[in-house]
């Protein structure tokens, strides 16, 4: 059964096929950026141009497609750091230890990826994505708000709650 | 000089995802900054470098789609099955950890994934209530269950949704979490201010996505709101803010339904 759609397969892969020509540049910008890989960068492209297709009926950002594909890109990729971190708890010590040991010099770039793990430790699934979409893939306050459906203010008030743990993770504060 | 732009305004700048003034006033900024030329610069360099291969890219993501529309097709009786199908043909790629596939997860105490292992449950465990009704079932390890109110549920616990309508109108289901927070679940990931999702004809649907309970603890609702008009952000919210205040039912919504089921999380 399911539910009925409301665009026949052909539209919806079309649409897919054509966002993708135009987009999965910059969503694969914003995969390796969290994931500092290029290959799973690639898979995560991947994975969310298959999501956004099953997502389509549900699309209602208004006129661009940017900011959803975004929000399922960053989900995508946040969801295959944990997924890996479960699978393999030893790759992220690791990856914690080498942060670790690493002195101040070691921006938050390099160890993004090690930094959202750890974050996931500390903060609910929701905390993580807004601290992503803000400091990872560069949205200011009114972006973020724009694609949580939210207020500004409410975005401002979460970033001041969680800037202390922002700055313990060298998460930088790129354009905001 | 003006103020910097965001990365992802940027990001809008490159694809000319903006309007005109606003594309005009941001390359007036970038002739005067080279902070944001170089942040431009590495987007247009990540841009081109995925698009090397845009047709091997392309073609991949094809034949994903045309597996999982082959799936679609076939899932009548047993739409649980066929995903799972779609699923494993995708497992083909090299990369290993995306087994559980995913789509856009959405919740602050959710995780959506689609669902491979439910099974088809029997019709009669929701009650149909004239006009609408909504159910939940749950499936933790190899057991499944239909949620009953005030339910105890724990991490891990998958839920699947399903309702029962005696005529066609718009859905939205949302998660209120133990503080407050409100989740969007279907439409898939939709944020609050959605139509809801058109259920085209009277009878009885089952969601295909399925979500996935985090660690958090309290108490939480899920909510079904079922309209024959499109919704709109104020119904859903108004709803919502009543639930949170009075946490009782009955509920009553002019010209609709709304039903919700409580559990525990612990
Ligand atoms: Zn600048």
């Amino acid at each position: 059964m399911g539910f009925p759609t409301m665009k026949t397969v052909a539209e919806r892969t079309k649409t897919i096929e054509s966002l993708h020509r135009r987009y999965a540049g910059v969503i694969f910008d914003l995969c390796v950026r969290i994931l500092k890989d290029s290959a799973e960068a690639e898979d995560a492209v991947q994975e969310t141009f298959f999501s956004a297709f099953r997502a389509l009926d549900s699309f209602t950002y208004g006129d661009s497609h940017l900011p959803w594909l975004y929000r399922i890109g960053t989900n995508v990729c946040l969801k295959m750091i944990r997924t890996k971190k479960r699978k393999g708890a030893q790759l992220s010590d690791n990856i914690e230890a080498t942060a670790a040991a690493e002195p101040e010099n070691l921006t938050g770039r390099l160890s993004i990826r090690a930094q959202l793990q750890s974050l996931m430790e500390k903060l609910d699934e929701r905390n993580v994505q807004i601290l992503t979409y803000h400091y990872v893939a560069g949205m200011n306050q009114q972006e973020v708000a724009d694609m949580l459906g939210i207020s500004r203010r409410a975005v401002v008030k979460r970033l001041t709650k969680l800037k202390e743990i922002a700055v313990q993770h060298a998460l930088e504060d790129h354009h905001d | 000089m003006t103020e910097c732009f965001s990365r992802f305004t940027l990001v809008r700048f490159h694809k000319k995802d903006l309007t005109d003034e606003t594309h005009q006033r941001i390359q007036t900024h970038l002739d005067e900054c080279s902070r944001c030329r170089d942040v431009l610069g590495e987007i247009q360099t990540n841009d081109a470098a995925y698009n090397r291969n845009a047709t091997a890219h392309s073609k991949r993501l094809m034949e994903a789609l045309a597996s999982e529309i082959q799936s679609e097709n076939a899932a009548d009786s047993n739409s649980a099955v066929s995903k799972v199908v779609a699923i494993s043909s995708r497992k083909t790629k090299k990369n290993v950890y995306i087994l559980i596939p995913l789509a856009a997860a959405a919740a602050l105490t959710l995780a959506l994934y689609f669902l491979p292992y439910f099974k088809s449950a029997p019709l009669d465990e929701i009650t149909y209530k004239g006009g609408f009704s909504a159910g939940i079932i749950a499936k933790r390890a190899d057991e499944q269950f239909t949620v009953r109110p005030n339910d105890v549920l724990r991490e891990n616990d998958a839920l699947r949704f399903r309702i029962q309508t005696s005529g066609a109108g718009y859905l939205y289901i949302m998660n209120i979490a133990a503080n407050g927070e409100i989740t969007g679940l279907c439409p898939f990931d939709a944020p609050l201010n959605s139509p809801g999702y058109l259920v085209d004809a009277a009878g009885e649907h089952v969601l295909d996505e399925s979500v996935v309970l985090d660690n958090s603890i309290g108490t939480e609702q899920i909510v079904f709101v079922f309209h024959s008009q499109p919704l709109s952000i104020d119904l859903i919210q108004k709803h919502a803010d009543d639930i949170i205040k009075q946490k009782t039912l009955p509920l009553k919504l002019r010209g609709g339904h709304i039903q919700f089921i409580q559990f525990e999380k612990k």
